[in-house]
C-alpha cells in the first residue's frame, strides 16, 4: 500500500511493503526495516537502523496527523495514494486573498477590536483580542484583505466557534 | 528542623485548585494534617479533589461563583472544623476582606494579616511605604493621581513614561508613553482597563525602565519578629507580562547585590508588619540599581526554585508561621546550593499565537530522574477546562550550576509528553537552546523580540521518522479494522484500536 504524504511543504511517497515485525517501508527511494510497537493511547516505540524513537500520533482531522518524535510535533498530511486530497481547514487557500473568517474556538469575551470596517489588513495583522482562560488572545489575519464585517462589540461575550470578523 | 513534634493544625482547608492545591495537600500530608479540598462543578474529577482527605462542592464552574465565593468557603471551613485555610495563589489569596473575615470567625488565614495585605496591597500604597522605609522605588508618583496631576507628573519624570492602574497586575492597565501627545489617551486607556479588570480606575505614573530585569526576593516572616530572605529569583523571561521561565539564583546578581536587595526586602517587610511568606518584586537596571515594584502577599507560582536551592519547604514554613511557630532557620543558616530553573507548562499553542488549548489529556508521560521535579495538576484522562488559568504544570530542574540545570531541563522537556492539548513545551525547548538565554543576558522584553523571529518549526531531523510512522499508523489501523466497521472505528478510541490490533496479531 502506498501513501501520499506531505510534511513541511514537501511531498513524499511512503509504501508499506510488508507488515509485521519488522515492517518493510519504502520512503521515496529508500527502503527501511522498521519495528513499530504500539504502547497504547496513540503512543509507539519505533526502532529503525538500531535507533529508538518515542512516537505519538494524534489525529487532527481527515488525513492530518500530528506526529510527535523526540518531543517535536510534525504535521503530516497523509492519505492512500489515488484518493483525492482534501485540504484541512485553515491551510493554504485562505492566504490567497479569498474571504477569511476570524473565529474563536471557545467561550470568551471580546477585549478589543484592533480594526474597523473597510480597513485594509496585511497577513499576520492583529484583528481582535479575545479573553479566555484568563489570557488575552490576539487573533490575526491569515492573509491580506479588507475588513468586511465585524459581528461583535468590545466587551461582548462570545459563545465559542462563532464568526467574529469577516475579511475579504 | 523539627517536624514530628509539631502538630500545628489538625485540619486545613485549601481554597484553590490545580497544581498549587496539590502542592499544599502534599505539604499537609507530610505534616500529618488532614486536608479539605473545595471544588467547582467543573472540577469534580480534578486531581486535588482526588488527593484530599475530604472534598466539598462549592458552586458552578465560573470562579466568581466557586473559588472566589468567600461565604461558601468560610462556611465549609466552619462546617468541617478546619482550623486554617490555605489560599494558594490567585483567587482569594491577596484579598484583605477574605483574610479579615477568616480572622473574625476564628479560622487562621495562612498568609499575612488583613492589615498587612492592605498596607502593601495597592501598588501606590506599597510604593509609598517603600519610599518611607528608604527602599528605592522607580521614580514617579507614590499616590493615585488626577488626570491633571498625571500629566504634570509624566512631564516631570520624563519620557518614556509608564501610566499604571494602581490596582493593576499581569500587565493589564499599563501603558508606555514615549511622547507628550499620547499622554491623555494613555491615561484614559489605563483608567478604563483598571476599572473593567479590577474595579478601580486609580492611576499613577512612573519612569519606564526599558531593558531592565525582573528580579524578586523571597522572604519569610514569623509572628515573633524574625524576617529572613531566601535569595532571589530572576523572572525576566516573560511573555505579555506573564512569567514563563524563572530561575534562582539570577545569573546577573552577585553576592553584594543579593545582600543589598535581601536587606531592603527585610526592611520593607518589617515596616509593613508583614508576616508569613511574601515576595518583593524589583526591577534591576544594567548598572545593578534596583527599584521596588510591588509586594506579592502570598506564595508565588515560582516558589519551587527557591525551595530547590535552599532545601526549605515554603508551604510547611507558611503553615508553621500561621500557627505561631518560629521560623525553622535563621538568616545565617540559609545557604544557597546549586541552581534551579522552572518552566511553566501552559495548555496553549505556541505555534498559534499561544492560543489557549483546553481539552482532554490523552497521553501523559512525566519526566523523572536526578534533579527533576514536576508540580502538576493533571493526569491522563483528565479535562483541562476553559474556566481557569491554563497553567497545568510546572517543571523544575536543579543542577550543581546553571549549565547542569539547563541540561537537565532540556532532557526533562524531551521526556515530558502531554498529548490531547497543545502545550508550551516546544516554546521552552527552543528557549533553552537560545544563545542569548544561555548567556543569561536577558531582560523583560526579551521574549517578545525573540518570538518575532524565534518560534518557527524546528529544523527537523526527524521528519523522515514522522512520515514512516504516519504510514505505519494508518496502515496498521486500516488492516486491523474489518471493512464494515471502518467508519465507527475511525471515530473510536485509540484503545479500541490497539485492542483490535492485538487480537489480530494473536490470531
Amino acid at each position: 500500500m502506498t501513501y501520499a504524504a506531505e510534511c513541511q511543504g514537501q511531498a513524499h511517497r511512503v509504501t508499506v511493503t510488508r507488515v509485521g515485525s519488522p515492517a518493510a517501508v519504502q520512503l521515496d527511494e529508500t527502503s527501511h526495516e522498521v519495528d513499530f510497537t504500539p504502547l497504547g493511547g496513540g503512543s509507539f516505540s519505533l526502532i529503525m537502523n538500531g535507533r529508538s524513537y518515542e512516537v505519538d500520533v494524534v489525529e487532527e482531522g481527515e488525513g492530518v496527523l500530528a506526529i510527535w518524535v523526540g518531543g517535536e510535533p510534525h504535521r503530516v498530511e497523509i492519505e492512500e495514494e489515488g484518493r483525492r486530497r482534501r485540504k484541512a481547514p485553515g491551510a493554504a487557500g485562505q492566504a490567497q486573498g479569498g474571504p477569511q473568517t476570524i473565529a474563536f474556538p471557545m467561550p470568551g469575551r471580546v477585549v478589543k477590536l484592533l480594526v474597523s470596517p473597510g480597513q485594509e489588513v496585511t497577513a499576520g495583522q492583529g484583528i481582535i483580542v479575545v479573553e479566555a482562560m484568563k489570557m488575552e488572545n490576539e487573533l490575526k489575519a491569515s492573509g491580506p484583505g479588507v475588513v468586511k464585517e465585524i459581528k461583535v462589540r468590545e466587551g461582548a461575550g462570545v459563545a465559542g466557534g462563532e464568526v467574529l470578523v469577516v475579511i475579504e | 528542623m523539627k517536624e514530628a513534634d509539631t502538630q500545628v493544625f489538625k485540619k486545613i482547608l485549601i481554597a484553590n485548585r490545580g497544581e498549587i492545591a496539590v502542592r499544599v495537600i502534599r505539604a499537609c500530608r507530610e505534616m500529618g494534617i488532614d486536608t479539605v479540598a473545595v471544588y467547582s462543578e467543573a472540577d469534580r474529577a480534578a486531581l486535588h479533589v482526588r488527593l484530599a482527605d475530604e472534598a466539598f462542592l462549592i458552586g458552578p464552574p465560573p470562579s466568581a461563583q466557586s473559588y472566589l465565593n468567600a461565604d461558601r468557603i468560610i462556611e465549609t471551613a466552619k462546617h468541617v472544623q478546619a482550623e486554617a485555610i490555605h489560599p494558594g495563589y490567585g483567587f482569594l489569596s491577596e484579598n484583605p476582606e477574605f483574610a479579615a473575615r477568616c480572622e473574625r470567625v476564628g479560622v487562621t488565614f495562612i498568609g499575612p494579616s488583613s492589615q498587612a495585605i492592605r498596607a502593601m496591597g495597592g501598588k501606590t500604597a506599597g510604593r509609598s511605604l517603600a519610599a518611607q522605609a528608604k527602599v528605592p522605588v522607580v521614580p514617579g508618583s507614590t499616590r493615585d493621581l488626577t488626570d491633571e496631576e498625571a500629566l504634570d507628573a509624566a512631564k516631570e519624570v520624563g519620557f518614556p513614561v509608564l501610566i499604571k492602574a494602581s490596582a493593576g497586575g499581569g500587565g493589564k492597565g499599563m501603558r508606555v508613553v514615549s511622547k507628550e501627545a499620547d499622554l491623555a489617551g494613555a491615561i484614559r486607556a489605563a483608567r478604563s482597563e483598571g476599572s473593567s479588570s479590577f474595579g478601580n480606575s486609580a492611576i499613577y505614573v512612573e519612569r519606564y525602565l526599558g531593558g531592565a530585569r525582573h528580579i524578586e526576593v523571597q522572604i519569610l516572616a514569623d509572628t515573633r519578629g524574625s524576617v529572613i530572605y531566601l535569595g532571589e529569583r530572576d523572572c525576566s523571561i516573560q511573555r505579555r507580562h506573564q512569567k514563563v521561565i524563572e530561575e534562582s539564583p539570577s545569573p546577573f546578581v552577585d553576592a553584594d547585590l543579593r545582600r543589598r536587595m535581601g536587606e531592603a526586602a527585610v526592611k520593607l517587610a518589617k515596616a509593613a508588619g508583614y508576616t508569613n511568606a511574601g515576595t518583593m518584586e524589583f526591577l534591576v537596571d544594567s548598572s545593578k540599581n534596583f527599584y521596588f515594584l510591588e509586594l506579592n502577599a502570598r506564595l508565588q507560582v515560582e516558589h519551587p526554585v527557591t525551595e530547590m536551592i535552599t532545601g526549605l519547604d515554603l508551604v510547611k514554613e507558611q503553615i508553621r508561621i500561621a500557627a505561631g511557630e518560629p521560623l525553622s532557620v535563621r538568616q545565617d543558616e540559609v545557604q544557597l546550593r546549586g541552581h534551579a530553573i522552572e518552566c511553566r507548562i501552559y495548555a496553549e499553542d505556541p505555534f498559534n499565537n499561544f492560543m489557549p488549548s483546553p481539552g482532554k489529556i490523552q497521553v501523559l508521560r512525566d519526566p523523572g530522574g536526578p534533579g527533576i521535579r514536576v508540580e502538576s495538576g493533571i493526569y491522563e484522562g483528565c479535562e483541562v477546562t476553559i474556566y481557569y488559568d491554563p497553567l497545568v504544570a510546572k517543571l523544575i530542574a536543579w543542577g550543581r550550576d546553571r549549565a547542569e540545570a539547563i541540561r537537565r531541563m532540556r532532557r526533562a522537556l524531551e521526556e515530558y509528553t502531554i498529548l490531547g492539548v497543545k502545550t508550551s513545551i516546544p516554546f521552552h525547548r527552543r528557549m533553552l537552546d537560545d544563545p542569548q538565554f544561555l548567556s543569561g543576558q536577558v531582560h523583560t522584553q526579551f521574549v517578545e523580540g525573540w518570538l518575532a523571529t524565534g518560534m518557527g518549526q524546528a529544523t527537523d531531523t526527524n521528519a523522515e521518522i514522522a512520515l514512516i510512522a504516519g504510514a505505519l499508523y494508518l496502515h496498521t489501523k486500516k488492516s486491523s479494522v474489518p471493512a464494515a466497521q471502518g467508519q465507527a472505528a475511525a471515530a473510536g478510541s485509540p484503545w479500541t484500536l490497539a485492542a483490535r490490533r492485538e487480537a489480530m496479531r494473536r490470531r
